[in-house]
Order: C-alpha cells, then structure tokens, then sequence
C-alpha cells in the first residue's frame, strides 16, 4: 500500500488542472458499455469502460465515504419496463489501510469486498460487474436493452436546496450592494473554479434533475434477447 | 407563552422525527469516528477561524460526513477559493481523526472599468468610470472598495467632474448570516462653464452608514443615515443640475444630485438575480427613502429589473425607475428600458474574454407631466482576464413633448 500522505503531498499540486479538465468535460457524454449476462435466472450487467472522475484517487484517500449511485433501467422497443438503484460505498480505513466496497441494490446489501491497493477499487470501479438485477423471467423473448446512469458522489435536492439557500443568504448575491443595482460598474467577486463546480451541481437541478453530481457518466447496452444469453453459475 | 409552547413542539418534532431524517440522509454515523482537531491548511490570508466557521462539526463530537459534505459545498460555493478539498488523518488514536479544510485561495482583488459616451437632454459626457474592491479584507471575507469616476464634457455646456468613494461593506457583521454594514466616504468636484458668464465650481464630501439585515433568501432591508458636510457651496442655491453627483450608499450605490445635509436612509428590496454582471434570470425590486429629519422632507421612490433567458444565448431585461429620471454616472441609462442581450463567447482576445455580451434596447423617462425622453442604449460587458468587468456603451435621445428643449 502507498504512502496515502505522499500521494495526497503530490495531488494537492494539480487541483487546478484537474478542475478544468472536469469542467471542460462535458456532462452528457456517455463513454460506459453495458454488456448484459444471465446469472443464476437473473439479469445481471457488466458497466465496463466507466468515464472516471479525475479526483477520483484523492477522493478515495480522504478517508470519508465516496458514494456512486448507479441508476439501471431496463427496457424494451425504448419503453422502460423496470429500473434497479445500486448504490455503491467505498470506504478508506486509515488504520487498517484497506478499501471497503459495499454494493447495495434497492437498499440491499449483495457484495462487500476489501481492497488491499487503491488501483484494485479503480480497477473494479471502472469494470462494475453487477449481478440479479432483473429476474430473467421479465420478457424473455423481446428485444431489450439497459441503460444505466452514474453519478460519484451525488447530491440530493433538498439538501442542495439547504445549500443553495445558504449560499444566497451569505455569498452576498442577495445583498443591495457590493455590486450595485445597475451592472455597469458592478465589482463582482473573483471567478472560482470551485464555485463553477458548485453551478454545475446546482444547473443539473434547474434542469429538473431530483439527484445531481458533480461527475456523472452513462451507458447504454446494444439491444439484446433474454434466450440469447447464456446462464452462468454464481462465482 | 406562545414561544414556550413552540419551542416544546419543535423539541418534541426534533425527537420524533430527527433519527428518522438522519437516517433518511443515509448518514454513515456506523463509522464512530470521533474528530479529534479541525485544521486549515493552504489559506494564505484567509483565516482559519473563517473556514471553520463554515464547518458545522466539534471537536470531540462524532463525525459527521454529511456535514463535512455540506460543508465543502458550501465553501465551494464562496468566491473566496478556488479550490477545496477535505480529508481525514489519524488522530492520536484509532476512532480519532482530524479534520483537515483544504483550500486554494482565489485572488480577491477584483476591478471594473466603464467608457460611456452619453448624448442626452443638453448634458453629452463622456464618463469614464473605475472600481477596484477586495473581497477579502482581513481574510475574514470583508469588502474594500475604491470607486472613481471622471465626467468629461463633449459639448461646452455640460460639467467637467469627478466623484469618489471609499467603501467598506461587511457581508456578516459580527459573524451574522443575517446583519451587514455598509459604510463610505464619498467626495465630488465639479465645473460648470457658462457663456458669458463665470465658471461656477462645487465640491462636496459626506459619509455614510447603513446596517442592513437579510430576510428570508432573498429580501433584505436596511436603516442608515448620511451626513454631507456642504450641500449648497459658496450658501447660494444650486439648482440640482449644477450640483455635484456624489457616489452614495442609501441601500444601493447610487449618485445624488440633491440632498440635505442630514438624511435617514431607509430601504427594503428584494434580489434573486443570479450574477451581478451577466444575470440569466431573476429579479430584484429596490423601494427607498431619503428622509430629511430636519425639514421632514422624504425622496423616495422604487427601482424594478427582471431578466429571462430567451433560447441558448440570448436575453431580455425590462427595467424601470418610475419615480425619478436621474443619471447613474457610471451606467448611464433612461427611466424604463426594454433591452436584448447576447452572449459572447469566452476567447483570447484582449488578453483573454471569460464571458460577455453585447446588450442594445429603447427606453423612456418621464421627464414631467408633459415631456418625455425617448432614447436607445447599445453596448458591450466583457468578463476580461486583465482588466475585469469592462462596460463600453453609447446613449442617446431626444425629448418629445410640450416641455421639450429640442
């Protein structure tokens, strides 16, 4: 395991770069592949080539609790028949120096595994195996496809709400002036990267989002039949 | 009474339903860690007491992640920094970590410049205008700012002046979410040239204080008094075109013209604009009274503005001041204006353009009863890397009416 202190020594000298690689990246693109498989009778779905945040490594070595919420949906002729919600935590115990990495369906825990090196979670973040979605009985002859959204580290709306009303009362926005009421000569306050990462958050929300993130990523399968795939056995 | 009983109902919500929020939340309180020290790390001038003020966790309580979550939202979303991280490190036992607020300072000096050219009524002036403020005075998120202002006659008739103030704004006074101070000194020279006559020249100074308070996210009111030390030169009557244009606070920064020596300023206004330079929606409406205490005289009167987005790039911003049509030196414009705005995009030029727009539209002012001044403003606001907010515009406009000079 790496000196995480060194790390954090070396990381802390690229925030910038890294802030304007995420804010010129833009939100919608869509780089995950779905690849579906059957398992034990139940649909289950590999989230390969996940578009990983940049601060990623930093973030798992903060020693808080990185959150990713993966949104699946799976549909058929693009009608969505149902929709799972898998919330991944990834946990950095600074005594021990491990990785927990707990994967919650619909608020059931399925997995829990412990990671020695930071590379093995990026690794296994990046290819997410995700077993008994879906029951394969749900339309076994039609055409399907899945679909899935992921957001690190989501925010909820009311507490963005809470936020967002924080902000406003003590950013100054509201106030009658440092600015003034006529924006000729209005001095406002110096542009910050980190407050541009906060708009972002706070536009998904305006659009009508009910969660939002600062880094987000999606995919899509190819279309696919149920009786196509064939059904492994659970390792 | 009645606040003992709310207080017992609010305590008795908070115990019903507060684990089940906290749960809700999907807090990681199994985690039992314990903060064992909060620490700053990176701040150059801001202080550390500021930052944590921000961080609503105590020493020797459990940790909270939500909170330190919220909390690194909520410090994103100042314009102090640039950037902020938050971490844990071992503590001086296993369960005990301590808190370490990372943050990259953002430069807190800020400037805006304005070139206005102004053809109105008899008075066509060139204005040059300039604002240099720093956001973070103390490092305690304190404002200082430095107003300057030239006016330069384009015909013989119109003054040659200028006007100053030096500002200091407190966005949490005392550490308050709630109470601001705004507080300056303004001083102002000016030249009149008349045919045939001598040049008559003023010069003023005051100072003003107004202590505000929020209310709700958006509203705010404000109570302050201003004192100019001479109001009337020389004790003969100015008419109120000839006086000086002085830089003043009454709840907004605005230019007088006319004012007693001792006056009460009260305001209440409401903004949600979201950006003070290049507002994409919102509104603000601003109500005032300058109340002469020794005369019982009041100036009053109301501002109005609201933006709407209009497709991807594009802007409309209706503006009114239905009670008086006097000039904001510094952005010229006329009583009620209807203005398109377009976006430009950020590029190198000048040194680097973070954003902009070009903005043209019609106004009118009542002038009196019987006279109207029909005008059209166009301009240009650049966001620049070098010289901040640059405001370039050109008025112009004619008078319609019975009352009508030309």
């Amino acid at each position: 395991m790496p000196d995480t202190d060194t790390q954090r020594d070396i990381k802390v000298k690229l925030p910038l770069p890294l802030l304007l690689l995420l804010l010129l990246s833009p939100l919608s693109t869509r780089s995950a592949e779905l690849n579906p498989f059957l398992q034990e009778h139940h649909l289950g779905v590999i989230v390969a080539h996940v578009r990983l945040p940049p601060t990623l490594r930093k973030d798992l070595a903060s020693g808080l609790t990185n959150k990713i919420l993966i949104r699946v949906a799976l549909s058929q002729d693009g009608k969505p028949l149902t929709r799972k919600l898998v919330d991944i935590a990834v946990r950095y115990d600074l005594w021990e120096e491990t990785f927990s990495m707990d994967t919650r369906v619909d608020d059931v825990m399925v997995d829990s595994q412990t990671y020695r090196q930071m590379d093995d979670v990026v690794a296994a973040l990046g290819n997410l195996r995700l077993p008994g979605l879906f029951p394969s009985q749900t339309a076994p002859r039609a055409e399907l496809a899945l679909t899935a959204e992921l957001l690190f580290n989501p925010v909820e709306k009311e507490r963005m709400d809470e936020i967002r009303k924080w902000v406003a009362e003590n950013s100054g926005a509201a106030l009658p002036d440092p600015t003034t009421v006529r924006p000729g000569l209005s001095a406002p306050a110096p542009a910050s990267d980190s407050r541009a990462l906060f708009n972002r958050i706070f536009q998904q929300y305006a659009a009508g989002a009910s969660i939002a993130a600062a880094w987000k990523d999606a995919g899509s399968s190819k279309p696919f039949k149920v009786e196509e795939l064939r059904d492994e056995q659970a390792r | 009474m009645r606040l003992l009983v709310r207080a017992a109902f609010a305590c008795l919500m908070v115990m019903a339903f507060g684990p089940a929020c906290r749960l809700a939340r999907g807090s990681d309180q199994d985690t039992k860690l314990i903060v064992q020290d909060i620490q700053c790390r990176g701040n150059l001038s801001t202080s550390c007491k500021f930052i944590r003020g921000h961080l609503y966790l105590q020493v020797g309580r459990l940790l909270d992640e939500d909170e330190v979550k919220d909390a690194k939202l909520r410090l994103s979303a100042l314009p102090n920094f640039k950037f902020v991280d938050i971490h844990l490190e071992k503590g001086s036992q296993k369960g005990r970590v301590v808190v370490v607020i990372e943050v990259a300072e953002a430069d807190s000096f800020t400037m805006a410049f304005v070139l206005g050219t102004s053809f109105r009524r008899s008075t066509d002036v060139q204005t040059l205008a300039a604002r240099f403020s720093d956001h973070n005075l103390f490092g305690a998120g304190k404002i200082l700012d430095l107003l300057v202002l030239g006016e330069v006659p384009i015909t013989e008739s119109a003054a040659r002046g200028y006007a100053t103030r030096l500002g200091y704004f407190d966005p949490q006074l005392f550490g308050s979410s709630r109470y601001f101070l705004a507080t300056g000194l303004f001083y102002s020279k000016s030249a009149h040239n008349f045919p045939y006559l001598s040049s008559l020249n003023n010069g003023g100074a005051g100072v003003d204080a107004s202590l505000g308070r929020r209310f709700g996210s958006f509203s705010y009111a404000t109570v302050g008094y201003r004192f100019i030390f001479n109001s009337s030169p020389d004790g003969r009557y100015t008419p109120s075109s000839l006086k000086n244009q002085y830089l003043a606070f009454d709840g907004n920064l605005t230019t007088l013209t006319d004012s007693a020596k001792n006056v009460l300023l009260l305001t209440y206004g409401r903004n949600s604009e979201d950006d003070p330079s290049f507002p994409t929606r919102g509104w603000m409406f601003h109500l005032y009274d300058n109340w002469d205490t020794s005369r019982h005289g009041h100036f009053a009167g109301a501002e109005a503005r609201a933006t709407w987005r209009w497709g991807s790039n594009s802007f409309w911003t209706v503006q009114t001041r239905p009670f008086n049509d006097f000039n904001a030196p510094f952005d010229d414009d006329l009583g009620t204006s209807l203005t398109y705005a377009r976006s430009i995009e950020a590029s190198d030029r000048f040194g680097g353009i973070r954003r902009g727009r070009w903005y043209i539209g019609p106004g009118v002012t009542v002038v009196n009863h019987s006279t109207l001044e029909l005008g059209m403003k166009a301009g240009i606001r650049l966001d620049t890397r070098y010289l901040g907010i640059v405001n370039l515009y050109v008025i112009g406009s004619r008078q319609v009416g019975t009352g009508a000079r030309y």
